[in-house]
């Protein structure tokens, strides 16, 4: 049975991978221009990505990607398709038998700015994988490793025209037995070595983010999630990191809420969740954050998915979390799923590059 | 016999091909040490344990405590289904066994949320949907091991673990009830003579008749004492 966890949109929730994989039939979604074996944009999602990845179509990125695609990193941005295909490449290279299980597709129709049948795709992925071959984080090891992995797609006409890729690479690192700040050394070390300036987009969202006006001060109850969610999670960054009132995590999360962030941290409950977003300020004094975008869908039950892409900018003051600080200007993209049941999140996930981030402290990027 | 008094008792007899069929391909499973992703990696656990003896001594069916063979050995296994099939398993087990311990990231934020100088709340914080039936079992503990009433009957497990770790702090979060049996899963942090933050899951099962059974990892106890930390600032 297909449990309609997203309204008429099947999504991962309720069926097991076979039914996820097999063919779905005629479109549920408004959907024009997508190829006529898809259903609906979370049935492209997952089933594009199987084709890509576990059966190797890789050449299939040609039908599934704009040429003039813009992929997003928090080493910055990529651009083309023969980019995507190569990086694609690349990492299968390095980990031949990657399997990608779709944990959750979190989308959003964006037909009022990029027209109609045009959707965001929030897909949030756990890859397990055989390291068989040298990767960008150092030479291989044999070693069989998982890793947490959102990618945003902007999607029309069957092709993805903009995305946002994050990927827990300082987790990757720690199981490959390499130390991600050891990693990011060296990555900026060849960053320097090029002789450039600064990265300019890097300087730019920055730059950005530092000028965005401030919100004012408010003592108002969070918003209900369920009524609005994109309000919730606006509010949510908004108090709790923006005018860092760190204790009014006890306010929006469940005291048994499970967390999980980058290096594959795992925390439980308002201390330790209330004491991650102390260590992140603890880290970066000045960081002003801006929310990039906002998705949500049902998620069966009266439970509800979330998710948030957003930035951050800010100067590695402190020593919270990354040794010693650098006085370094940083950026960090990330992307946050959270699971909210009867107005508490119970269940999160936070995903972002630190080992681009520490690239940036150790002056790279 | 539940369906999952049933699965636990055909996997314990080497039926590992039942989980094509009982668990979702993302389902995964957390214990004191670590959370296994998807159906495969559960497989291989399972598989590790072929040749182990062990039965099903208490169902409250999305719950089930096993016994060893040896009878010292104590497993309770938590299960959250979707549509049908299980998503989620907590296995609390005190395994009897050393097991090694990977290196964390250092311990963040403090274990009583908000709370400062005053004593422990009279009543526990609940997650949202904690069974009602269990409340009242649920307060009690938090009065017993939270407040450090230990003349309402504390486990022994409890007492050697607040012995251990002064600070340490008990979160309720979930309960099972069937019939007169209940059954909750707690977590517990502390902070260990060794220096080290602690942190274990706990389930704690009450029938009419028995004595209350308290199940912990004593082997996860031990490795993260000796767990090394991740230092981000010195590779």
């Amino acid at each position: 049975m297909i449990s309609m966890s997203s309204g008429a949109i099947p999504n991962v929730g309720g069926r097991d991978i076979a039914q996820i994989l097999e063919p779905q039939g005629s479109p549920r979604q408004n959907i024009p221009g997508f190829d006529p074996e898809y259903a609906d944009i979370v049935d492209y999602i997952l089933r594009c990505t199987h084709r890509i990845w576990e059966q190797k179509d890789v050449g299939l990125i040609a039908t599934h990607y704009g040429s003039d695609i813009v992929v997003h990193m928090m080493t910055g941005p990529n651009f083309g398709m023969d980019g995507v295909i190569a990086g694609t490449a690349r990492t299968l290279s390095a980990f031949p038998d990657r399997t990608l299980t779709g944990e959750a597709v979190i989308w959003s129709d964006e037909g009022a700015k990029h027209g109609a049948g045009a959707y965001l795709s929030s897909h949030r992925i756990t890859s397990t994988a055989t390291n068989l071959g040298a990767s960008e984080l150092g030479p291989a090891t044999g070693k069989r490793i998982s890793f947490t992995t959102i990618a945003d797609c902007l999607c029309k006409a069957n092709l993805i025209i903009e995305e946002w890729l994050v990927r827990d690479y300082s987790h990757m690192a720690l199981q490959l037995g390499y130390h991600p700040r050891a990693v990011a050394r060296l990555h900026a070390a060849a960053d320097k070595a090029k002789g450039e300036e600064r990265a300019e987009w890097r300087q730019a969202r920055m730059q950005a983010i530092a000028a965005a006006p401030r919100t004012g001060w408010s003592d108002e109850p969070f918003p209900d999630a369920a009524a609005d969610p994109h309000a919730f999670a606006t509010a949510l960054f908004d108090q709790i990191v923006t005018h860092r009132r760190f204790g009014r995590v006890r306010e929006v999360y469940s005291p048994a809420a499970r967390w999980s962030g980058p290096g594959g941290r795992r925390l439980f409950g308002w201390g330790e969740i209330s004491g991650w977003y102390t260590a992140i300020i603890g880290s970066f004094g000045d960081a002003r954050i801006h929310i990039q975008h906002i998705a949500h869908v049902p998620a069966g039950d009266g439970a509800l998915d979330i998710a948030v892409r957003w930035e951050l900018a800010g100067t590695h003051d402190g020593a919270g979390l990354y040794g010693a600080p650098t006085g370094e200007a940083i950026y960090i993209l990330a992307v946050t799923h959270m699971r909210v049941v009867d107005g508490r999140i119970v269940d999160e996930v936070t995903v972002f590059d630190e080992v681009a981030l520490m690239r940036q402290m150790e002056g790279g990027l | 016999m539940s369906a999952l008094a049933e699965l636990e008792t055909a996997l314990w007899h080497g039926e590992y091909h039942r989980l094509a069929e009982s668990h979702s391909h993302r389902a995964i499973r957390e214990d004191s040490m670590a959370v296994s992703k998807g159906r495969d990696a559960i497989l291989t656990q399972w598989v590790e344990k072929a040749g182990l003896a062990a039965e099903v001594t208490a169902d409250l069916g999305d719950v089930v405590a096993v016994t060893g063979a040896d009878k010292g050995w104590l497993l309770h296994r938590w299960v959250w289904r979707e549509d049908g099939r299980i998503l989620r398993e907590v296995e609390v087990t005190n395994r009897l066994r050393d097991i090694g311990a990977s290196a964390v990231h250092p311990p963040i934020g403090e274990l009583r949320a908000g709370l400062g100088q005053f004593a422990a709340p009279a009543q526990p914080d609940l997650p949202p949907r904690f069974p009602d039936q269990a409340r009242d079992l649920a307060s009690g503990l938090h009065q017993a091991w939270n407040g450090r009433a230990f003349s309402k009957g504390v486990p022994s497990e409890i007492s050697t673990l607040i012995r251990d770790m002064p600070d340490a702090t008990f979160y309720f979060e979930h309960a099972a009830v069937r019939d007169e049996a209940i059954a909750v899963l707690f977590r517990v942090a502390g902070h260990h003579h060794s220096g080290r933050r602690i942190r274990l899951i706990g389930s704690h099962l009450v029938q009419p008749g028995a004595t209350p059974q308290t199940v912990i990892d004593w082997s996860a106890y031990a490795a993260q004492q000796a767990a090394q930390h991740i230092d981000y600032g010195a590779p």
